[in-house]
């Protein structure tokens, strides 16, 4: 372990830039430990307790600032501590003339980062287009997370980007994770061999944390955008995407995440995954498992299945023993939703029947109902698997489930996974609803997403009697928000919080069948 | 460079949009920048139908550059706005700006144009002036379409000297006034009888004086003079102190030996040197002589003129001939001198803007930084605000650097598309006129252009 | 440059620049700052609140009679526009703390930029949460333990284990401390305790060379808070839950985690009261 500190004299950071120096610090390759604190007795005290007080820091005083930092290497800990110096200084300068430069165009930002190599554009559909194709011609590879961008315009682009190897991710393409950065909404996800391809963002985003928290991890998540599979676009950026991660020395087993492909392109995918040197897991949401046959692809039933799947085999477990691995594991797990059942069953106030389901991601809706076929006459905003089309969004008429991320609640207000208020009131609504038994919600956590998502759900669910609620955290620990701290206010609001979005479902069809609807 | 290479390198992201994303992306230890990236301002359907004629339009600029760059201008020499200016008339002023009628016109204007009829002893009062200035028997041009430029109100009348500068590789020439000074003077659109007292010396002791001392150098490198300023604090719009000094002295010893009173060579000299802005006029000058040997390329988008008349914002472009594309004049954001506010501004006027049409002024701000601070910004902003310049400039000057920047060329040329594209407009630091005539300055601020006369100059060029 | 309010603890004189921030610019005297701030910080005693912050360099604030000047230009204040950080005399009727502090801590755990000593308002969450690393471990240790001293028999050498100690400009230790000053004087008013010596004494232990935190005990000390902690103790005092939670909410939005420390400090002392002392 090597320690490396500074004494930094004459100058006053405030609170926000040290604290982001230092996450910067200790986010830093090989670092196990880092200090960016003013040099009062007391910390220099606390700094010696951790080990990171070094001779360096002595003349420190009260009103200097000192940064240590410990690293598994003397080159990380310099290279660590030479960062933080970057950090502040360039914290600084933006702090120190408010409105930093910032240049107005694509080009004038290759001017200020020449060695850039992707453009995330998130403007109007409108203009994203351009935007878009004016990154490509310079040679960027393209994250397009605007949607609203016209179907011919996503054809032109795709075709353009394959003939130049570059990638365009998008349009609607809320999440991917590159190099292990997590770009858009998305999840801070340890780096491993797992490699995902996702035709849907909260599908990635469920499928990454769920293997971060089974301790696996992601070599390179890209995302499609939701249209890439239809037949007009031809799977482009999907099949370059296998292709990538097939060839990709970093990744051990490929993930595949969507809804059932057109026919046409669902042949070329299993075409490119003829070549597959390494197992492939596919979660083509809602497809039958013959669709597979023959295909060296193991078939995952639910975005759950798929990521245990994953990490099992990027464990070493070959594919028979992987997939024994995840049954038998549902079967234990479905054992203690019998008993979860029993006691919110117990919960449910007499006369109350419906499931109320109020998603923030698409992907999660549609899985729901995947899983919830069966309990009878469901009915959606966005219907599949023989919903009934809701005639009005706003409300609820027996089982329902509802994408708030659908046009006609995001018009002019920001993406639910950022602003609550709709979902809170809804939550309210439903509560108030004599009819409602069971409520069901995603929460999904990471970058981009609300910085505290249990703030804004507890209010509502305390105030609810008489109902279950199920609550499925999309997130791992190291996101922003905190997973387990999420987890525990919702608890403790009286919600029960299940480890996946498909286990919140079986538990809402396990109560279901215990109230003898 | 292929997925499999973007795999094994350090992601750098250029992020357009979503702030929050930037944020992130610094969070997690990615290299990042946050464009503020605005809407174009014309439809980007129409923007994408220039697809085809893209090429020529490079092509076109390419060379209306070289013209503009290749430029030299020296002053050469001085006569009378009547026996050298193209088209010039005893019944006609000329004026800053996009063209305009008397009824139109802002109070300075309209005092200075009183107090140009005085001069020429057209009118014996105020009031005669004012009569004879709305009843139509006097003409009322822009400098602009007679190859002259004018700062403020920019009256030239048929009596007054000018300067003539010679834009050496091409030929062409250019003509401005003498500038007269700070306080009540003609430009700010006083007309009392000391403002008339003092252009009557500049006539008959001043002009003499130079025209003399000027014949007898040959002439005086104005490209010389504005770049060497540059590297001295001036931006040579609203910071002329340096190049005045340079000029003063090259001409002091010619005035010397050519002037037949010390006592008169004495005041010439001395009212040069009183007068920190004596040499906007011929910056402004030599600006116009580069500028207009750029004009008439087709397909060219360079903007070639940028001009005010208090009223009005007018611009032209290469290709498009000598047509004018205007907009309302907006008032300037301004630090006021003490006793003014911005109630008292009149709008935006003189066509002191072909400076910065040229490459200078507030695109040169970042070689100023007294001046910045002047209008209430710091040396960091100076330098932001050249920055973005770069970014609407279809090329960096050769010959004028900003020494902050590493002696970086200063953004020069203005294409009218990529002004549209990006939504940025081009940035002017100015001084502020009384909006009643004949008080002067009150103050000196930046504006941006108004986006009216570009987006009325695009439809246009899309048509062309 | 205008001056909106000017607080009305700022002694008359000349102060030297400082330092300087995005919406604050401070000044000193060597044993205080005074500081002109953008209108989102709000209103404080020491404070000069302008409607914006230009980029000038600035080098000296004179405090006159009727005027304010920094490097000789006038900043137009009015005495009328004075923040009082006194309490009116009229003080709302008391109702009992009980629910409200219940609210307050719950506003506190809930806040994202919650720092290490919100963590003793729930032993537990501290525990389960991941620690970002070995110096705030440590810090979140010493600090319960400061905390638990500071409000038992010992408080000084609670104050001296608080004090300089944790991240931030002005470090974890000290907001909470300012807090607990800031309780100790809503203690006194509502059930008339005699705490002047121990605020006096805690005080002195606590003070250390941040200006910045000294500025802050300070005013701790005298019970003189900026507005949105005025808001707040109003709130508290007055029983408005609703006003509660949106002062609450913009105590903890200050800094990184000074204003969640601060809250932690006075809820602690309002909720375990004090043990008498000497």
């Amino acid at each position: 372990m090597a320690v490396k500190a500074k004494v930094r004299k004459g100058e006053y950071f405030d609170s926000v830039t040290l604290m982001r120096a230092s996450r910067q610090l200790l986010a830093g390759e090989g670092i196990q430990d880092a200090a960016v604190v003013m040099g009062s007795p007391e910390n220099k005290a606390i700094l010696q307790a951790s080990g990171l007080l070094g001779p360096e820091l002595a003349e420190g005083g009260d009103t200097d600032l000192l940064l240590a930092v410990s690293a598994d290497s003397e080159a990380h800990a310099e290279a660590g501590l030479a960062r933080a110096f970057e950090v502040l200084a360039s914290l600084k300068k933006r702090n120190s003339h408010g409105a930093t430069f910032r240049p107005c165009s694509l080009e004038g930002a290759l001017e200020v980062l020449p060695g850039a190599n992707l453009a995330l554009i998130s403007v109007a559909g409108r203009h994203a287009g351009d935007l878009a194709r004016s990154a490509l011609e310079k040679g960027l590879h393209v994250m397009l997370f605007s949607d609203n961008v016209p179907l011919e315009t996503e054809i032109e682009l795709k075709r353009l980007a394959a003939a130049k190897e570059l990638l365009l991710m998008g349009p609607d393409c809320g999440t991917a994770i590159l190099n292990g950065i997590p770009l858009g909404f998305a999840n801070a996800v340890p780096r491993g061999k797992i490699g995902i391809v996702a035709a849907a963002g909260t599908g990635l985003q469920e499928v990454s944390s769920l293997v971060a928290n089974e301790g696996g991890g992601v070599s390179q998540a890209i995302g499609t955008g939701g249209r890439d599979l239809k037949a007009e676009v031809g799977g482009i950026t999907f099949l370059q995407g296998i292709r990538a991660l097939l060839a990709d020395p970093d990744t051990s087993v490929l993930l595949l995440v969507s809804k059932p492909p057109h026919p046409e392109v669902l042949q070329r995918i299993l075409e490119a995954l003829a070549e597959a040197k390494i197992p492939v897991v596919a979660c083509l949401l809602g497809a039958a498992p013959q669709l597979l046959e023959g295909s060296p692809a193991l078939h995952a039933q639910t975005l759950e299945d798929a990521a245990l799947l994953a990490t099992a085999l990027a464990r070493g477990a070959d594919p028979e023993a992987a997939t024994r691995e995840v049954q038998d594991r549902r079967k234990r797990r479905d054992e203690d939703l019998e008993a979860l059942a029993r006691t919110q069953r117990a919960r449910i106030s007499p006369g109350r029947r419906y499931l109320r389901g109020l998603f923030s991601g698409g992907t999660f809706c549609y899985e729901a109902q995947l899983l919830l076929k069966g309990i009878g006459e469901v009915h959606a905003n966005a219907p599949a698997f023989g919903s009934t089309r809701m005639e009005s969004a706003l409300r609820s008429v027996g089982h329902t489930v509802v994408d708030l991320g659908e046009d006609e609640f995001t018009v002019g207000r920001p993406h639910p996974m950022v602003d609550f208020s709709l979902r809170v009131r809804r939550i309210l609504e439903e509560g108030r609803d004599p009819e409602t038994a069971l409520i069901l919600l995603d929460v999904v956590l990471g970058f981009g997403a609300h910085p505290d998502p249990a703030s804004e759900l507890v209010p509502a669910l305390q105030s609810l009697q008489g109902v279950s609620v199920l609550c499925s955290v999309t997130g791992t620990d190291r996101d922003p928000q905190g997973r387990r701290r999420t987890i525990q206010a919702l608890e403790e609001a009286g919600a029960v919080v299940l480890a996946s979005n498909a286990e919140a479902c079986r538990l809402a069809r396990r109560i279901l069948d215990a109230l003898g609807t | 460079m292929s997925i499999q290479a973007l795999f094994h390198q350090p992601l750098q992201v250029v992020n357009l949009g979503l702030e929050s994303f930037h944020q992130s992306l610094e969070q997690a230890g990615a290299a990042s920048v946050q464009v503020a990236w605005r809407p174009p301002s014309v439809d980007p359907a129409r923007l994408r139908s220039l697809g085809p004629r893209l090429d020529r339009i490079h092509a076109a600029n390419a060379r209306a550059m070289e013209r503009l760059l290749q430029g030299h201008p020296r002053l050469v020499g001085m006569g009378l706005a009547l026996d050298l200016i193209p088209g010039m008339r005893r019944d006609l002023l000329l004026h800053a700006g996009p063209p305009i009628t008397w009824d139109r016109m802002c109070g300075p204007m309209k005092g200075a144009v009183m107090g140009a009829l005085l001069y020429e002893g057209l009118a014996g009062t105020p009031e005669e002036a004012e009569a004879l200035a709305a009843s139509g028997r006097i003409a009322f041009e822009p400098c602009h379409e007679h190859g002259t430029v004018g700062p403020m109100a920019g009256l030239v009348s048929a009596s007054m000297p000018v300067f003539v500068v010679r834009n050496e590789p091409y030929g062409n020439l250019a003509f401005a006034t003498q500038n007269e000074g700070l306080g009540k003077v003609l430009r700010y659109g006083a007309y009392a009888p000391e403002v008339l007292q003092r252009l009557k010396w500049m006539g008959h002791v001043l002009y003499p004086a130079l025209q003399a001392a000027l014949e007898r150098l040959g002439s005086i490198d104005l490209k010389a003079i504005i770049a060497q300023a540059l590297h001295m604090g001036d931006e040579v719009h609203n910071r002329n102190r340096a190049a005045t000094s340079l000029f003063l002295r090259q001409i002091a010893p010619a005035l010397v030996r050519t002037g037949a009173d010390p006592e008169r060579s004495a005041q010439v000299l001395e009212f040069i040197n009183g007068n920190d802005h004596f040499f906007l006029n011929l910056a402004m000058a030599a600006c116009k002589a580069c500028l207009d040997a750029a004009c008439g390329i087709e397909d060219s988008s360079l903007v070639t003129v940028m001009a005010r008349n208090g009223t009005e914002f007018g611009i032209r472009i290469s290709s498009l001939g000598d047509r004018w594309f205007t907009g309302p004049a907006p008032v300037p954001d301004a630090l006021f001198f003490p006793g003014f506010t911005k109630a008292d501004a009149n709008p935006d006027i003189g066509d002191s803007a072909i400076t910065e049409t040229g490459g200078l002024g507030g695109f040169a701000i970042a070689a100023s930084p007294a001046i910045v601070q002047f209008v209430g910004g710091s040396p960091e902003d100076a330098l932001g605000i050249s920055r973005q310049m770069y970014e609407i400039a279809l090329a960096e000057h050769g010959a004028y650097q900003i020494p902050s920047l590493n002696f970086r060329g200063t953004p020069v040329g203005i294409d009218l598309l990529k002004v549209v594209e990006k939504g940025v407009l081009p940035f002017i630091d100015t001084g502020v006129a009384h909006r009643n005539p004949g008080v002067g300055q009150v103050g000196a601020g930046v504006l941006s252009a108004p986006m009216e006369p570009f987006q009325r100059a695009f439809e246009a060029f899309v048509l062309g | 440059m205008r001056c909106l309010r000017a607080g009305d603890l700022i002694p008359r004189g000349s102060y030297a620049f400082h330092s300087r921030f995005e919406k604050a610019l401070n000044f000193s005297n060597g044993r205080f700052l005074v500081s002109l701030v953008t209108p989102e910080l709000g209103a404080g005693p020491l404070w000069v609140q302008v409607d914006e912050l230009d980029r000038l360099p600035a080098q000296c604030l004179v405090v006159e009679a009727g005027a304010i000047r920094l490097d000789g230009r006038c900043l137009g204040y009015h005495p009328s526009a004075t923040y009082r950080s006194t309490w009116s005399r009229e003080a709302p009727p008391f109702q009992g703390l009980g629910p409200l502090l219940a609210l307050l801590r719950e506003r506190i755990l809930g806040s994202p930029s919650r720092g290490l000593l919100a963590g003793l308002l729930a032993p537990d969450v501290l525990r389960n949460e991941e620690q970002h690393s070995a110096f705030e471990r440590t810090c979140a240790e010493r600090a319960l333990e400061g905390a638990k001293q500071l409000l038992s028999g010992n408080p000084l050498e609670g104050a001296r284990l608080l004090r300089g100690c944790g991240p931030g400009l002005t470090p974890s230790g000290d907001d909470f401390l300012a807090g607990h000053l800031h309780g100790l004087h809503l203690l006194m008013r509502i059930h008339g305790h005699a705490l002047r010596p121990r605020i006096r004494a805690v005080h002195r232990a606590a003070l250390g060379g941040n200006l910045f935190s000294n500025t802050g005990l300070h005013l701790a000390r005298l019970g003189r808070p900026f507005e949105r902690l005025k808001d707040l103790m109003e709130a508290l005092l007055a029983g408005r839950r609703e006003a509660l939670v949106r002062a609450a909410d913009s105590v903890c939005a200050l800094g990184a985690s000074s204003g969640t420390d601060l809250a932690a400090g006075l809820y602690v002392t309002l909720e375990r009261g004090v043990a008498p002392w000497p």
